[in-house]
């Protein structure tokens, strides 16, 4: 099942929610990544039918979403609203949402009580939610969302304050449903959670997309900008003014005690060809090398810098 | 639609909000209580205030006038309002339902709740007139009981379905349904002319066990005064209910197709 988002724009009187949004997304997991207020939660919202777009289409298999309950029979949606009837307990959360889902009182119980094992809550199924820790809550909110086995998922800021077994519960279990051939969308904030779940994301800051795909295929895609390269060294002052000679090297900058640099470069292939003959002719020891760019952090910062 | 109905009866009774109603409930049961106990004591105890005669009036200024129209209001307002506000609204409209079925399933949860705690207060002051009046009464008394319930009931479904759309149209629809029902509505009711034709309580009013005129005193004054003339039938009223009925629900019911709430911040 596809996904797509054709023009498609949102905006709350003079306020832009998202502006001009094109993508497909296909089955497996992808991860909407983009700081708070950059539109992910908007474009959820639009790509689940939630919010009628002001401009443009969104699409679920050929199908408009807005004013189509028929699809939500294949949507599952994990809001990220901390959002509950708090007087029921987590079994009669889950089981009530799929009574309404339409299933019957047998199958919804069977389904719930199903999702619940898989999300790590079985030992808190009957106790009130209202009691439940934040984590708690996030993985039964996770719970509703695949009790019924859709198509298609989305989860906005699902990891938000669970427990590292709680994490890694529901990361395997993202994971896994993305690999069942799942289209599952996936928000986040923090870049490392979306890393662990997949490669294969969409870059958004004030309601634009920024780029869309693997993450080494938008790391290509920065190429002009500078890549940053931190060595600790034994004699970080020689090194510094070794590598000022060169053309290619943007700026240098040291930490409190002087015992390494950082170093922005725009022909990150020349620099590292050319490093260990430096390092050679001048007796620099080098203690550890590494590029902050080499994660999905750094990308993001360049991207939406 | 019917496992709806049922999850939000559910909700309704698991919310302070329904508990307080329900204590409001109380009020008319307690005043007639009040009046049977005090009655040797009206009029200097030479004519006995029958409760009978007088349920006219407790149905008059505590149902119509007092406990349908603030029960409806709380109710009412609450039906989108609630899950908007706590936030849940995502859950039922990402579900394979229309969107109408959810306000009106929750309406109609509410009517039933409404109805619970109206007919509960209503069974306690139809008691209390029995008791007065005599179990051997209970048929002449019964008529009016049911009279009044069904009146009550159509009011309910009336005002749940108006104040639902207040809930969705205003910011502060809680004043708003204050000021509707006990601003306008009783205003109107005392205007002459037309003009109260524009309130519900007016063909309520016409439905209803139909108030005594009191000869004597200052009671007779006050009670003269603000008794609604029948100027119109039955039938009319009736019809008027419905057609208001018919209207209000498919306003509200329409609101989730176009007003958007924005249920959290991105």
């Amino acid at each position: 099942m596809s996904i797509e988002a054709r023009n498609l724009s949102k905006w709350y009187g003079q306020v832009i929610g998202v502006n001009n949004l094109n993508f497909t997304i296909g089955p497996g997991v992808t991860g909407f990544l983009g700081p708070n207020g950059a539109g992910k939660t908007t474009m959820i919202r639009l790509l689940t039918g939630q919010l009628k777009p002001s401009k443009g289409d969104a699409v679920i298999d050929s199908g408009p979403v807005w004013n189509n309950h028929h699809i939500n029979r294949r949507i599952g949606y994990c809001p990220e609203a901390d959002a509950f009837w708090s007087y029921l307990t987590g079994t009669a959360f889950v089981e009530s949402l799929m009574r309404i889902h339409g299933l019957t009182a047998s199958e919804a119980r069977d389904r719930a009580l199903n999702a619940i094992t898989l999300t790590g809550m079985e030992g808190a199924r009957d106790k009130r939610i209202g009691g439940y820790s934040k984590g708690m809550r996030q993985r039964i909110k996770l719970a509703q969302a695949i009790a019924h086995d859709p198509d298609i998922l989305f989860l906005d800021e699902p990891l938000n304050g669970m427990d590292p077994i709680g994490r890694k519960t529901a990361i395997d279990l993202i994971k896994q449903l993305g690999n069942e051939g799942k289209t599952v969308v996936v928000s986040s904030h923090i870049l490392h959670e979306v890393e662990e779940m997949t490669d294969t994301i969409l870059l958004i800051n004030h309601g634009r997309l920024l780029a869309q795909g693997n993450i080494y295929e938008i790391r290509a895609l920065i190429d002009k900008h500078p890549l940053q390269v931190t060595i600790s060294c034994s004699d970080v002052s020689r090194l510094t003014a070794r590598l000022m000679d060169f053309d290619d090297i943007q700026s240098i900058q040291f930490d409190r005690d002087r015992s390494q640099l950082t170093v922005e470069t725009t022909s990150p292939e020349e620099f590292h060809r050319r490093l260990p003959g430096l390092v050679l002719q001048n007796n620099i020891k080098i203690q550890s090398m590494w590029s902050p760019d080499e994660n999905l952090e750094a990308v993001f910062d360049y991207l939406v810098r | 639609m019917h496992y709806l109905i049922t999850f939000f009866i559910k909700n309704g009774f698991s919310s302070k909000r329904t508990y307080w109603l329900a204590a409001l409930a109380l009020i008319p049961p307690a005043v007639t209580l009040l009046l049977w106990v005090l009655k040797p004591h009206i009029d200097g105890g030479e004519t006995a205030l029958s409760l009978y005669r007088f349920f006219p009036q407790i149905n008059y200024h505590l149902y119509l006038h007092f406990l349908l129209p603030l029960i409806t209001v709380f109710m009412g307002t609450a039906v989108l309002r609630d899950e908007v506000e706590d936030r849940t609204l995502a859950y039922l409209i990402t579900r394979p339902v229309p969107r109408w079925t959810i306000t009106a399933a929750k309406m109609a949860a509410g009517i039933v709740t409404a109805a619970l705690l109206l007919f509960f207060s209503l069974f306690l002051t139809w008691l209390i007139i029995l008791f007065d009046a005599g179990f051997d009464q209970w048929s002449r008394n019964t008529v009016q009981i049911f009279q009044s319930a069904g009146v009550i009931l159509l009011g309910l479904f009336v005002y749940i379905p108006l104040f639902t759309f207040f809930g969705g149209l205003f910011k502060r629809p809680v004043l708003a349904g204050l000021f509707f029902t006990f601003i306008w509505e009783n205003t109107v009711s005392v205007f002459p002319g037309n003009v109260k034709l524009l309130t519900v309580a007016n063909y309520l009013h016409v439905l209803s066990p139909p108030l005594q005129k009191i000869d004597t005193g200052l009671r007779s004054s006050i009670f003269n005064m603000i008794m609604p003339g029948q100027s119109i039938s039955d039938a009319t009223a009736v019809l008027v209910l419905f057609i208001c009925m018919a209207l209000f629900s498919a306003a509200s019911t329409g609101i989730l197709y176009i007003r958007e709430y924005r249920l959290d911040q991105d």
